[in-house]
């Protein structure tokens, strides 16, 4: 488990990271999520000791540089382009195995489990945003750690390349390993992370798993049309359910489609229509982080 | 620390930049020692017993500025493609990589000066050689010849590494690194007269220039250097701990 504890990170008259907590379990991935310039890279950064901050982050119960070879606790990708661009990618990983104590056999095996053998002696300068991250990716694998900690991954990939990306975090995770990912892209967020921790203007919003968080949102509901409305409405008002009239229906939100069913049941009403919308990621996403966002844009297209 | 030093020396030999400044290094021993000084070698020069060790001397001092900028770009690369991520998450405290960055650069410089201090008198016997020219019998002090070469070309690298540890970004650190020696010095020779000789690249070229009007000893120039090199280098360090990578 990977325990953040008190992170704080100041940049001039900027508090970046505000006295985040959090944990990351094994077994999981773990979803970092926040708007942008929300203070994940920091965090990450803090969290490998890599930026000066405040608090405390722990791998297992002990700092990384406890460890005799972090390499094989913690694997990072923090940068898509991390890597001298005339270098061939072969000897990139050559020398982070060397750094990190991995056995240089070891090398041919990611590059092979990246889908990028083909072009290890290749330099990396020539390399698309995606093949970049495979590279990056396999760096983060090269020691078998614990512990994954990457940064928005799933950047320049190609379709097959997040499906491929999403497969194999999970199957990480489900090794015992502890996944800790950041990504925009939160449909894949949905289907790949088991938690999330949610920060806005370097705050912790949320922490739970994904699943609560969307159950939890307000922009969840149940729509339902019935042969009465006017009888159904008021019923509604009677059982203090607040609802908005909608395409002929009720939108209710905070209840479910059992509930909602039993009271039209009790009118003895026909139910022309019941249906749970259940709120996605992003709904969620919107709604915890509103007011957090530091740059948006004005929503126009027309300038 | 072996398995970060390795990495560090596996650093310099995967890079294009290092066989092309390699490169231009022999090429430039072979034009001044081989072709200016040997085969167009003039009569005085022939008749000088430390003609072959002056071209020792010579070739040192332009090639260290060469190995000094290996040095240089093996740190200026971390800065310059993130790779610094990688390097401060495989090791257990930033001081070891640091203190592999100074071995892995003294590692290189080290061997490339007495190849340099090899090839520069071969070169110029080799080209007055060929031309059919005959030098007086030369004398070389050895070991004198060794310890000026190689802390020269050692300290130069490290002023080199001092600079982009401390400016963390290539392109100013090559323009601090050419111009400190020679224009900022210069221009503190012109306030401090007498006492420039105390300058630190002042000093350092006294190391190998012997006999020098108003210089110091190699030997006092060098504790001068190395005083420089002493504070420079605790400086670094504690910057080196305590700043964000990047």
């Amino acid at each position: 488990m990977i325990t953040a504890k008190h992170l704080a990170k100041r940049f001039k008259n900027k508090l970046a990271v505000d006295d985040l907590t959090f944990t990351v379990e094994t077994g999981k991935v773990t979803g970092f999520l926040g708007p942008n310039g929300a203070g994940k890279s920091t965090t990450m950064r803090l969290m490998l000791g890599l930026d000066a901050g405040r608090g405390t982050t722990t791998f297992d119960g002990k700092p990384l540089n406890s460890y005799a070879k972090p390499a094989h606790m913690v694997g990072i990708l923090l940068e898509a382009k991390a890597f001298h661009p005339t270098r061939s990618a072969r000897n990139h990983l050559r020398i982070l195995a060397t750094a990190g104590g991995v056995p240089q056999a070891r090398v041919d095996e990611v590059l092979r489990i990246v889908g990028l053998h083909d072009v290890a002696k290749a330099k990396p300068g020539k390399f698309s945003l995606g093949m970049s991250q495979r590279l990056g990716i396999a760096a983060a694998i090269l020691g078998k750690p614990k512990f994954l900690m990457l940064d928005e991954p799933a950047n320049g990939l190609d379709p097959e390349g997040i499906a491929w990306l999403r497969q194999f975090l999970k199957d990480y995770a489900d090794q015992g390993n502890a996944v800790f990912v950041s990504s925009h892209l939160l449909s894949e967020m949905a289907l790949m992370a088991d938690n999330v921790v949610v920060i806005g203007k370097g705050k912790l919003i949320a922490e739970t798993s994904i699943s609560d968080l969307v159950n939890g949102s307000g922009r969840s509901s149940v729509f339902v049309r019935v042969t009465h409305p006017d009888r159904f409405g008021a019923s509604l008002t009677k059982a203090k359910i607040s609802f908005d009239r909608v395409d002929g229906g009720f939108k209710i939100s905070g209840q479910t489609t059992d509930t909602i069913g039993r009271l039209a049941f009790a009118d003895q009403l026909t139910i022309l229509e019941l249906a749970n919308h259940k709120a996605s990621l992003e709904d969620a996403f919107f709604e915890l982080t509103a007011g957090t966002t530091e740059f948006s844009g004005d929503g126009g297209a027309k300038s | 620390m072996m398995r970060t030093l390795l990495a560090e020396l596996r650093k310099i030999i995967t890079l294009r930049s290092t066989y092309i400044i390699l490169g231009i290094m022999v090429a430039l021993v072979l034009l001044f020692a081989g072709f200016i000084d040997g085969y167009r070698a003039t009569a005085a020069s022939l008749a000088s017993p430390d003609m072959l060790s002056g071209e020792v001397t010579s070739a040192v001092s332009v090639t260290s500025v060469l190995l000094a900028l290996v040095g240089l770009l093996l740190f200026a690369h971390e800065y310059r493609y993130n790779l610094i991520m990688y390097t401060l998450t495989s090791t257990r405290s930033r001081s070891q990589v640091l203190l592999a960055k100074i071995l892995a650069v003294t590692l290189f410089v080290v061997p490339m000066v007495l190849f340099v201090s090899a090839l520069s008198p071969l070169a110029a016997y080799a080209g007055a050689h060929l031309r059919g020219l005959h030098m007086v019998h030369q004398t070389f002090n050895y070991w004198d010849l060794l310890w000026r070469n190689v802390f020269f070309a050692w300290a130069y690298a490290m002023f080199a590494l001092v600079f982009i540890a401390l400016i963390r970004n290539q392109i100013g650190a090559i323009i601090v690194f050419f111009i400190v020696p020679g224009t900022v010095e210069g221009i503190l020779s012109l306030l401090l007269k007498g006492n420039a000789k105390y300058l630190p690249f002042t000093s350092l070229a006294s190391v190998l220039k012997v006999g020098a009007p108003g210089s110091m000893s190699p030997g006092h120039s060098a504790l001068v250097a190395s005083a420089y090199l002493v504070v420079l280098w605790i400086f670094t360090w504690i910057m080196f701990l305590r700043r964000d990578a990047n």
